[in-house]
């Protein structure tokens, strides 16, 4: 139990960077990470290497159950206050400013948005993101393939809308 | 006629584990070599490597951001245990006030800090006190039923009716009013067909919500409870399971009588 802050606060960063992408909102994603790590030390086994991917689970266990009807305010008073001076992220033709990113991860389905970051973002195996979600492998790569192409869409979507406004 | 034996066909797994890099350097050749014959598909995956990186990129200032105070873990460590000592300082107490008010005679010199737990004392000295009686066992025989329950409701100021808990084999004998600090407490007693004898206890007392309590002290065994503004007890030389029993049977017949 001594040592369980040096084997919990590294993983606290990337647990906040989940959170807030599934919640969008810096204070309930803060929460989260809090029960998260509370139920950890509550839970304390000095699981080794299975750490990260049972943390994750944990958070997103707590995010499914009981943060989803507070989750999602209003989306752009939330991301400008933080995004502000946000850096323009590559792209084609370098108009995917991150907030529209964001903005459209958003329009995304829960189930979509949760495999899209633990893989995309977080870089968890595919078994890992199974335990994670709870659904078996074969799921992890058939829903993350539908998620790649629901969210391509997303975005060229509104890239064709800025040009048109343009 | 004869071809190479053909690699098993892509799919569209290979190619979400080909975005990833995640592909075994084998399956990977094969994979390239597919998507250098068919541009559409290649364009679609370079497009789905450059949206996962400017989501990763839109998100990689909450990565940076230094922890709040709260999400800190020596303290909430720190919190756990003084949490752990408060419960077991809690539990230390209650062990000692069972244990002071459980020695006869302390009680009344020294009012317990807890109402419900002082009910208990007094339960338990009244069984202690009174079940050995041969001839004075009660001040008023069940027989006179009609007269007991007058005579109690009037000095505890809210109606009392015995429970009837004869289904289990127990008979009511009677009742007797005990002196508390507050409003006086019913004593009723009960027996079975070897003489074993139990009582209810029943005081009014202004307390909030619902609480279980168990006691032993030697043989003697109580169960008591809160209730609608009044602290029962169950008390008997009985085994717990027992005392279980009837304790549920009162607990059911007070709550029909609203009482």
């Amino acid at each position: 139990m001594r040592d369980a802050a040096a084997l919990l606060e590294p993983h606290i960063p990337a647990l906040r960077r989940y959170a807030f992408a599934l919640t969008r909102d810096h204070n309930a994603a803060d929460d989260l990470v809090q029960d998260t790590l509370e139920r950890a030390l509550r839970r304390w086994s000095g699981r080794g290497d299975t750490m990260r991917p049972w943390l994750f689970a944990v958070l997103h266990n707590l995010f499914v159950d009981g943060v989803r009807a507070r989750r999602r305010r209003p989306l752009h008073g939330s991301l400008d206050e933080h995004e502000a001076g946000a850096a323009v992220a590559p792209g084609q033709d370098g108009a995917m400013i991150s907030r529209d990113v964001l903005a459209q991860f958003g329009a995304l389905s829960d189930e979509h948005q949760a495999v899209l970051l633990l893989v995309a973002v977080e870089g968890l195996s595919y078994v890992d993101v199974s335990t994670v979600l709870g659904i078996p492998v074969g799921t992890v790569m058939s829903r993350l393939s539908r998620a790649r192409e629901a969210f391509r869409r997303l975005l060229d979507g509104e890239r064709v809308g800025l040009r048109r406004v343009k | 006629m004869t071809e190479p034996i053909s690699p098993a066909p892509i799919s569209e797994d290979d190619l979400a584990a080909w975005v990833d890099g995640r592909l075994p350097p084998g399956r990977r050749a094969v994979v390239e070599a597919y998507l250098a014959a068919h541009p559409d598909v290649d364009s679609r995956l370079a497009r789905y490597r450059e949206q996962d990186a400017a989501l990763a990129e839109a998100l990689r200032a909450k990565l940076e951001e230094p922890l709040p105070a709260r999400l800190r873990v020596a303290p909430m460590l720190e919190r756990r245990r003084g949490r752990a000592l408060a419960e077991l300082a809690r539990a230390a107490a209650v062990v000692l006030l069972v244990g002071v008010s459980g020695a006869a005679g302390w009680f009344a010199h020294r009012p317990a800090l807890d109402p419900l737990q002082a009910a208990g004392a007094i339960a338990e000295a009244a069984y202690v006190t009174f079940t050995p009686e041969v001839r004075h066992p009660v001040e008023v025989r069940a027989e006179d039923g009609a007269h007991l329950v007058q005579w109690l409701s009037n000095r505890l100021e809210r109606k009392v009716r015995p429970p009837d808990i004869a289904s289990l084999g127990w008979r009511l004998m009677g009742g007797r009013v005990l002196p508390t600090a507050g409003t006086p407490a019913a004593l009723l007693m009960y027996d079975d067909d070897r003489g074993t004898r139990l009582t209810v206890y029943v005081q009014p007392m202004t307390i909030e919500g619902e609480e279980f309590r168990y006691r032993r002290d030697g043989e003697v065994r109580t169960i008591l409870w809160s209730e609608n503004h009044l602290a029962l007890a169950v008390t008997g030389r009985v085994s717990r399971e027992v005392l279980l029993q009837a304790a549920q049977r009162v607990r059911a017949e007070a709550e029909r009588n609203g009482s």
